[in-house]
């Protein structure tokens, strides 16, 4: 029995010694806590959250940038500094398929024959015919999908219609022109 | 603060389009009116120039307007009856684009031969509700040749609706031939439209002028005799 007596003392006091040790307060070195604290604040300023001034210069930067963009865009767009004056075949149309289409005319007696309509902006020497017998002309012409109008030109100035295609209901300079249609992609 | 970065970006894209729809316009109208330099007197160049601001500004094509005029100069009219062509064509633009709704320069181009042939803009109306999706361009094309033809406007309408709907635009020109055969031939058109539409195999036996396809090439020109 005494010894149960002797035991429960000695555990008490390693309880109170125990206690005693949990409630001691911890050292902190407050200088250090500050310097840490502060540290993490300015990392967070630079990387997370830039200062007001910092923002409005990126949003300047960006739009300087869009505005900048937007002119060189239209810049290229409008032709400057491009010369697309002066194409053998004035690109009225661009076309991912272009078909090449057969025009002839039989004329007896001409030197010389060309076809002028919308596809060479109605230019009398540009696309000349060449002559494959005795009075038959016949030029290759690529053209993209869509309807065109035309004419030949007889030795210069002898303006006639292709007497093999359909006509076309205008009428304004007196002389009824010729239409030749590129089917596209349209489908069933 | 993500927000700012994004409306930012998202405003200077809108510029950037904005900038290039400008751009492709603008570009599209001093190419056209370009092809004038050399050819059209000053006066002309300035009055063509002043019509295609106004039809460009409303979103219409300025190369038919170009087109009619670089027409009359080759052809040697007048400056003043150019013009009267070039106002027509672009009154012409407005009343086809007013008919088709949102069209391809093309189809607009096509929708003025039509017009000009004598279709109404209702009709122009119809032939977009009924073939809706499509490209225009040749079911007008054959239109207008049709009626030019002698065949009446609403019943060339009704042919070119029903053969664009079975055919695709290859299918269609053939038939728009095969009318003008018949009809050149002594058909009296409204019989050759209908008959045609009625037995599409009698277009196989004839030959188009213009295949729209590969040719072969030309021979080599005779040899001038001694």
């Amino acid at each position: 029995m005494a010894e149960d007596m002797d035991d429960t003392e000695a555990l008490d006091a390693a309880e109170q010694q125990f206690v005693a040790q949990l409630r001691t307060p911890i050292a902190v070195d407050t200088d250090a806590f500050d310097a840490r604290v502060m540290a993490a604040v300015q990392r967070e300023r630079v990387f997370g959250r830039p200062d007001r001034r910092a923002r409005h210069r990126v949003v300047a930067a960006i739009t300087v940038a869009g505005v900048a963009l937007a002119a060189v865009i239209a810049f290229v767009m409008i032709g400057g500094g491009v010369d697309r004056s002066a194409p053998a075949h004035p690109a009225k149309v661009v076309h991912s398929a272009v078909s090449t289409v057969r025009f002839t005319l039989v004329a007896s007696g001409a030197s010389q024959v060309a076809v002028a309509g919308s596809f060479n902006g109605w230019n009398a020497k540009a696309t000349p015919l060449r002559r494959i017998d005795e009075n038959t002309w016949a030029a290759d012409i690529p053209l993209g999908a869509g309807r065109y109008v035309y004419q030949f030109v007889i030795d210069g100035h002898r303006w006639v219609p292709d007497p093999q295609a359909p006509r076309d209901p205008g009428d304004d300079f007196g002389a009824t022109n010729s239409v030749v249609t590129v089917a596209g992609s349209g489908s069933a | 603060m993500m927000s700012r970065f994004v409306d930012t970006i998202v405003a200077s894209l809108a510029v950037a389009a904005l900038a290039v729809c400008i751009g492709d316009v603008a570009g599209a109208q001093g190419v056209a009116l370009r092809q004038l330099d050399g050819r059209a007197s000053a006066s002309l160049k300035a009055q063509v120039t002043s019509v295609a601001d106004s039809v460009a500004h409303t979103g219409l094509p300025v190369a038919p307007l170009v087109d009619k005029a670089l027409e009359g100069i080759s052809k040697g009219a007048d400056d003043n009856r150019i013009m009267i062509a070039v106002r027509g064509v672009a009154n012409d633009l407005g009343i086809a684009r007013g008919a088709l709704g949102p069209s391809s320069d093309n189809e607009l181009a096509a929708a003025v031969a039509a017009l000009r042939a004598g279709s109404t803009p209702a009709e122009l109306t119809r032939l977009r509700k009924e073939l809706p999706g499509r490209q225009l361009v040749v079911p007008l094309s054959v239109l207008a040749s049709l009626i030019v033809d002698g065949a009446p406007a609403q019943s060339a309408i009704v042919a070119v609706v029903a053969n664009a709907r079975q055919r695709d635009d290859s299918g269609l020109l053939a038939y728009g031939r095969s009318v003008s055969h018949d009809i050149a031939g002594g058909v009296a058109p409204l019989t050759a439209i209908t008959g045609t539409q009625a037995t599409p195999n009698a277009m196989s036996t004839f030959k188009p002028a213009f295949t729209g396809g590969k040719t072969a090439p030309l021979p080599a020109p005779p040899k001038p005799k001694p």
